[in-house]
């Protein structure tokens, strides 16, 4: 097929980043959550792939609960602290953060689902456009540093802070 | 008399299955025709669908849960993210049919068009609609008049259902207790049919694209008009 035609097609549903972002957008908003973020893990390093992420110590916090959970989740199982919960997506080593979310309004199957849509909605995006998505996935997943194009903020609870 | 009934049910019967055995052999046949690089960008385009389908979906289906529940006020959560979702997910996917019609044009045959199914639909607008189109549908020659007009359907489909879904969902959140929650599961579930047929439209498109320039005796694309 032609580049151009099969252009055509590719556009005329937006680009795979607004489509990952609505997918987290409806998730945080089903579960009145503060934040939901999208990790990778590979061995102890830990990387931001896509996120709701409202401030640095949000930032750190998720970090540190995939890091330290590393054991558990590799398992396969979600991991729910306090009003915190990692859940593992069907993509290997990658996880969704949702913060400040009732315990009882997590619908973890859903949220795997969902997480696990806007992941694979992401990893079609190999080489995006320069000013279009650039910086969406963290250039060096060993670093623990997320790049700047990778947050945004959602939800009205996000204006709010 | 009795004897010419039983041959005349017979030969029909007969007409019928040999129809359909027919049908899916050359589906089968132009199925293999889908280039990898085809494969890749339908891939790409049923997951952006399913995504958003699926999260009107699952937002009435949970509402609707919530509802037999009895936690009310979980359901009229669910029943305004239902609303969004829809108004996000019905131009992405007229925006989709748009484009296939705009890729049709490229290709020099197109495969068969199938007709929409009325037992794929579960709300009484949709299973009208898809009767009046599979009627249209035996009244029109060419392929590339049955794919106009199957789009043409998908797209009167996509707006009578959101519509009706948007409207249902308003007089719910105004009175609960009168809400027709079965109703707007089943319009929420014809939302998910109306997209996977408008993928099953890109399908048949990208593969007669790919035969298209498997035909030509150089294989190589023809130029742009």
């Amino acid at each position: 097929m032609r580049p151009d035609v099969q252009a055509h097609v590719l556009d005329s549903l937006g680009d795979a980043r607004e489509v990952a972002r609505r997918s987290l957008t409806w998730l945080a908003d089903y579960q009145a959550a503060r934040s939901v973020s999208l990790w990778r893990s590979i061995g102890d390093a830990v990387s931001l792939e896509l996120g709701a992420v409202l401030d640095e110590a949000t930032l750190t916090g998720a970090r540190r609960a995939v890091a330290a959970e590393h054991a558990d989740l590799d398992r396969g199982a979600p991991v729910l602290r306090g009003r915190s919960a990692l859940v593992p997506t069907s993509v290997a080593h990658c996880f969704a953060y949702v913060e400040d979310v009732e315990p009882e309004r997590l619908d973890v199957e859903t949220t795997a689902r969902i997480a696990t849509f806007a992941l694979r909605m992401l990893k079609g995006e190999e080489r995006p456009a320069p000013g279009r998505g650039a910086g969406l996935l963290a250039p060096d997943h060993r670093s623990a540093r997320p790049c700047e194009g990778a947050l945004f903020p959602i939800g009205p609870k996000a204006v709010e802070a | 008399m009795l004897l010419l009934a039983l041959c005349g049910s017979a030969a029909l019967a007969f007409l019928v299955l040999a129809g359909r055995y027919n049908e899916n052999a050359a589906a089968r046949a132009w199925e293999g025709a889908l280039a990898p690089e085809s494969t890749e960008v339908y891939e790409r385009i049923r997951e952006s669908v399913e995504a958003q389908t699926l999260m009107v979906q699952m937002s009435y289906r949970t509402a609707a849960r919530h509802e037999a529940a009895g936690a009310e006020g979980e359901a009229l959560h669910l029943l305004r993210l239902g609303v969004h979702s829809v108004e996000t997910g019905l131009p992405t996917l007229l925006h989709l049919n748009r484009g296939i019609g705009a890729l049709s044009r490229h290709a020099g045959a197109l495969g068969l068009v199938p007709p929409l199914r009325r037992a794929t639909f579960l709300s009484s607008r949709m299973r009208r609609i898809a009767s009046v189109h599979a009627l249209v549908h035996h009244f029109v020659v060419t392929m590339r008049e049955r794919l106009v007009v199957r789009l043409v359907a998908l797209n009167l489909g996509l707006r009578a259902v959101c519509s009706l879904l948007i409207s249902s969902s308003e007089a719910a959140m105004e009175d609960p207790d009168a809400a027709g929650w079965g109703r707007m599961e089943a319009l929420s579930a014809d939302f998910g049919a109306l997209g996977r047929e408008s993928l099953e439209t890109l399908r048949v498109v990208l593969a007669s694209l790919r035969a298209g320039v498997l035909a030509r005796p150089s294989g190589q694309p023809s130029r742009a008009r």
